[in-house]
C-alpha cells in the first residue's frame, strides 16, 4: 500500500516540480543534497549538483518526496566520509517545533499506543496533555491547524528574528530567511559570513544566549551597594530584558499570591505587591531595592522569575538544529513528503497562514480513505471533519495531510 | 610577556630560538617549571623573555609528549591565569582588538573558561560586544587559553624522542592521602578479634572489612569471604546473605576501594562509631 501512495505521491510532486521553479539554496555547488522515499526522510547523501539547471531537472525528473541540503559549506560536497568534504562553513539553523514549545491546542488529538483510547485534548479536563488519562501511560499528541498556535509560533519566530539575531548580534535582515518547515514548525536560516566560520562551541553558546539556558542572575547586580545595583531596562541584552521583563511582571500581577506561584520567595513577593510602584521607579534607576544582600533568596526569586518571564526560557529551540554543521535540512520551497505542505520560504510573516499558502499537493485524484478520529479543522481553505470511523472520499492534500497525521488509512480505490 | 600570541613565533625566530638542539640543564629547567605548572602553581615568576618564548614551545612539546586533554588544560588555564592578572592592553593591542568593542564573531572565537565571559552575561548590542575592564581582563585569560593550547596535541614527529622522558619526568607523582600499608588500620584489626557485634555489621564489611582484607592485607576475594563468614558467625542479629558478602569482596577488588576512614565514617555514620566506641573496640 505504502508503494502505492509514494506512486501517487511521486506522480503529484512531478506535476508540483515541472510547473514550479525551486530556487535552489545559495552557493548550491558548495552544499550536500540528500533525498528521502516514502517513510524515511533520507535514504540517499552525499549528493552534489554543479549548476541550478542540474537541480533544477533532477527535482523535475525524480519527483524526491523529501529532499534536503546541508547547511554546511563543503569543497567537495560529494566525497565521503564527511571528513573529506573539506568542511568551508555553515549557516546557523533556528528551528522552532510546535510540539517542542508545548504548544498544545484544544483541538489537538491525543491517541494512547497502549490502550487505545483517544480523543480531544480540550476534553482532558486537567490531565496533562501528553498522559492518557485512561491508563497512564504515555500518549501520542497529534496537532490539527490552530490559528492560535499559529499566531505564538509565528511571535516566537518573530522575537528571535527582532530581538536576538538582528537587534543583539547584529545580523542584517537580508542575511536572514525564515521558513515554515512542512510539517508543524519553522526554520530560521542566519546566512550570515559573520557566523559562518564558527564551530560548535561557540554555537552551542549562541543558543545558550537566545533560551537563557543555566543563566545566573547573580552575574547582573553589585550587591556590594546598598541597595543593590542591578540591570536598567534601556540597558541592552540580556540585562535590559531582565529588568523590562521583570518591571512588565511586577506592574501586572494582582497580588503577592501570584508571585509566589512563580516561585518568588513569600516576603519577598509581599514586599513588592505593596510597594510596587516604588520598586518599579527605581528598578528603572538601576536600583533593586528588594534584594536581600544577606540571602540567597531573593536571587531564588529573581531565578524564578527571569525562568517564567523570558519568551525563550524554558522553552526549546531544538539545540540539535542549532549547533549541528553536518545538518541536511529542508530545501525551501521543496514539498514535505510528509505532509504534502510546502517548506515555503516566507516574506510576510503576519499573513502566513501554513494551511493555505504553503499547501501544494491539488485535489486530485481523491483517495478514498477510513478517518478514525478528527477534529473539525480548516486546510486549504475549506472545513473538513469532524470525523469518527468512517470511510470517506477526500481530496488529495487533504488525504495526505491526514495519512501523515496516522488518523487515517487509504482503502485502495482512487477517483481520479 | 604573551608567548602565545601570534608576534611571539616570529620573536623566538629573531632571537635564533631552536627548541630541537637544547643541553640537558635547559631542558631540566624547563621540565621543572612544567612540573610546576601541572601542580597547578601558576603563580610563577615572569623570566627573561628568551626564556618565556622558549619554554612555551616546550611546554607544548611535553603536553603534547604526555598526550592528555588534561594537561592541554593545565597549560592553558596556567597562560590565561597570567593573562588574566597582568595588565591586558598590550595583550589586546596585539591581537587588535578594541575590548570595549569586539566584533560578536571574533568574540565567540574563543572558548570560554571563565563563566563571567558567558555571551549573556556581558553587553551584546547590534552584534558588537562591549567589556568593562574587570570582564576584559577575563575575557584575555580566554583569549591566552585558546591560543596557547590550539593545534596540540603536536605532530609526534616533531617532538625530539629524548624530550619525552623531560615529559614524564615533570608528572607528578600522586601521592595517595590514606596509607598503602596496614600501618593505621589497627583499629580495623581490632574490630575483626571482636566478637558480638549486634548492629550494623553490613556497613562495617562495607566502610572497612571487605576492602581492608582485600586490598590492604591482599588476600583473595574467596579468602576474604571466608575471614568475613568467619567474622559473622562471631556476631550477633540475623543473617546476612553469603551473596551479599561475596559480592562485597569482589567489589572491593574490582575497584580498588580501599578502607574508609575512622574520620570520615564519623561524618557519615555517627551512630555506628559510637556504638563501636561504647562496645570498647574502638579508642
Amino acid at each position: 500500500m505504502s508503494e502505492q501512495i509514494a506512486r501517487i505521491l511521486r506522480d503529484a510532486f512531478r506535476r508540483y516540480y515541472r510547473s514550479h521553479d525551486v530556487p535552489p539554496p545559495p552557493a548550491l555547488e558548495q552544499r550536500e543534497f540528500g533525498v528521502g522515499d516514502y517513510g524515511r526522510k533520507i535514504v540517499r547523501r552525499h549528493m552534489a549538483f554543479v549548476s541550478r539547471r542540474e537541480f533544477r531537472n533532477y527535482l523535475r525528473e525524480e519527483a524526491p518526496l523529501y529532499i534536503s541540503y546541508s547547511v554546511g559549506y563543503f569543497e567537495r560536497p560529494d566525497a565521503t566520509p564527511m571528513e573529506a568534504k573539506g568542511l568551508l562553513g555553515a549557516d546557523m539553523i533556528f528551528e522552532f517545533d510546535a510540539d517542542e514549545l508545548g504548544l498544545f491546542s484544544p483541538n489537538d488529538v491525543w491517541v494512547c499506543p497502549h490502550c487505545g483510547a483517544k480523543g480531544l485534548v480540550s476534553e482532558l479536563r486537567g490531565f496533562k496533555v501528553g498522559i492518557c488519562p485512561k491508563c497512564g501511560d504515555p500518549a501520542k499528541v497529534i496537532m490539527f491547524p490552530d490559528p492560535e498556535r499559529e499566531e505564538k509560533l509565528k511571535e516566537e519566530v518573530d522575537t528571535l528574528v527582532k530581538d536576538f539575531l538582528m537587534n543583539d548580534f547584529g545580523i542584517s535582515s537580508k542575511e536572514i530567511s525564515i521558513n515554515f518547515s512542512g510539517n508543524r514548525g519553522y526554520h530560521i536560516h542566519v546566512r550570515s559570513p559573520a557566523l559562518r566560520e564558527l564551530d560548535k562551541e561557540a554555537r552551542i553558546e549562541i543558543v545558550e544566549y537566545v533560551t537563557g539556558q543555566n543563566i545566573d542572575v547573580r552575574y547582573f547586580f553589585d550587591v556590594s551597594r546598598v541597595p543593590p545595583r542591578g540591570p536598567k531596562p534601556t540597558d541592552p541584552a540580556w540585562k535590559g530584558r531582565i529588568a523590562r521583563n521583570i518591571i512588565e511582571i511586577i506592574s501586572r500581577v494582582s497580588d503577592a499570591s501570584e508571585l509566589v506561584r512563580m516561585g518568588v520567595h513569600p516576603g519577598v513577593a509581599r514586599r513588592i505587591a505593596r510597594d510596587r510602584g516604588q520598586i518599579v521607579e527605581m528598578i528603572e534607576n538601576g536600583v533593586w531595592p528588594f534584594i536581600d544582600t544577606k540571602g540567597d533568596d531573593a536571587f531564588a526569586s529573581l531565578s524564578a522569575l527571569v525562568k517564567t518571564l523570558s519568551p525563550f526560557m524554558g522553552k526549546e529551540i531544538d539545540t540539535n538544529t542549532s549547533v549541528d554543521i553536518h545538518r541536511l535540512i529542508r530545501v525551501p520551497d521543496s514539498i514535505h513528503g510528509s505532509t504534502g505542505l510546502l517548506a515555503k520560504s516566507i516574506t510576510n510573516l503576519k499573513a502566513f497562514d501554513p494551511y493555505r499558502d504553503a499547501v501544494a499537493l491539488p485535489e486530485r485524484p481523491y483517495l478514498s480513505l477510513h478517518v478514525d478520529y478528527a477534529p473539525e479543522f480548516e486546510f486549504a481553505g475549506e472545513t473538513w471533519g469532524p470525523f469518527q470511523d468512517i470511510n470517506v472520499e477526500l481530496p488529495l492534500h487533504v488525504s495526505i495531510f491526514l495519512l501523515s497525521k496516522g488518523v487515517a488509512h487509504w482503502r485502495l480505490t482512487t477517483r481520479g | 610577556m604573551y608567548p602565545f600570541l601570534p608576534s611571539a613565533a616570529r620573536r623566538a625566530e629573531r632571537l635564533g630560538i631552536d627548541p630541537t638542539a637544547l643541553d640537558d640543564a635547559t631542558l631540566s629547567s624547563a621540565s621543572d617549571r612544567f612540573r610546576q605548572i601541572l601542580l597547578k602553581h601558576f603563580d610563577l615568576p615572569v623570566l627573561d623573555e628568551r626564556t618565556e618564548l622558549l619554554h612555551f614551545i616546550l611546554f607544548r612539546m611535553f603536553a603534547s609528549a604526555l598526550g592528555s586533554d588534561y594537561y592541554y588544560e593545565l597549560l592553558g588555564k596556567f597562560y590565561a591565569e597570567r593573562a588574566r592578572r597582568y595588565d591586558p592592553v598590550e595583550f589586546f593591542v596585539e591581537l587588535g582588538i578594541d575590548p570595549s568593542a569586539i566584533p560578536l564573531p571574533e568574540y565567540m572565537k574563543y572558548s570560554h573558561i571563565y563563566p563571567e565571559t558567558k555571551l549573556y552575561y556581558v553587553d551584546v548590542e547590534r552584534g558588537i560586544v562591549h567589556l568593562d575592564d574587570e570582564r576584559a581582563r577575563l575575557f584575555a585569560g580566554d583569549i591566552a587559553y585558546t591560543l596557547s593550547i590550539r593545534g596540540l596535541p603536536l605532530d609526534p614527529s616533531k617532538i625530539p624522542k629524548a624530550y619525552v622522558d623531560y615529559a614524564r619526568r615533570a608528572v607528578p607523582v600522586r601521592r595517595s592521602s590514606s596509607p598503602k600499608t596496614a600501618k593505621g588500620y589497627s583499629f580495623i584489626e581490632s574490630i575483626l578479634s571482636t566478637s558480638g557485634i549486634p548492629d550494623g555489621r553490613k556497613r562495617i564489611i562495607f566502610y572497612w572489612l571487605a576492602p581492608y582484607l582485600v586490598n590492604i592485607k591482599g588476600l583473595t576475594p574467596e579468602e576474604a569471604v571466608s575471614v568475613l563468614n568467619e567474622w559473622l558467625s562471631r556476631q550477633g542479629g540475623g543473617k546476612i546473605p553469603p551473596s551479599w558478602v561475596k559480592d562485597e569482596a569482589l567489589l572491593a577488588k574490582r575497584k580498588g576501594i580501599r578502607p574508609w576512614g575512622l574520620k570520615k565514617v564519623e561524618s557519615t555514620d555517627p551512630g555506628l562509631v559510637k556504638m563501636l566506641r561504647g562496645m570498647g573496640v574502638l579508642e
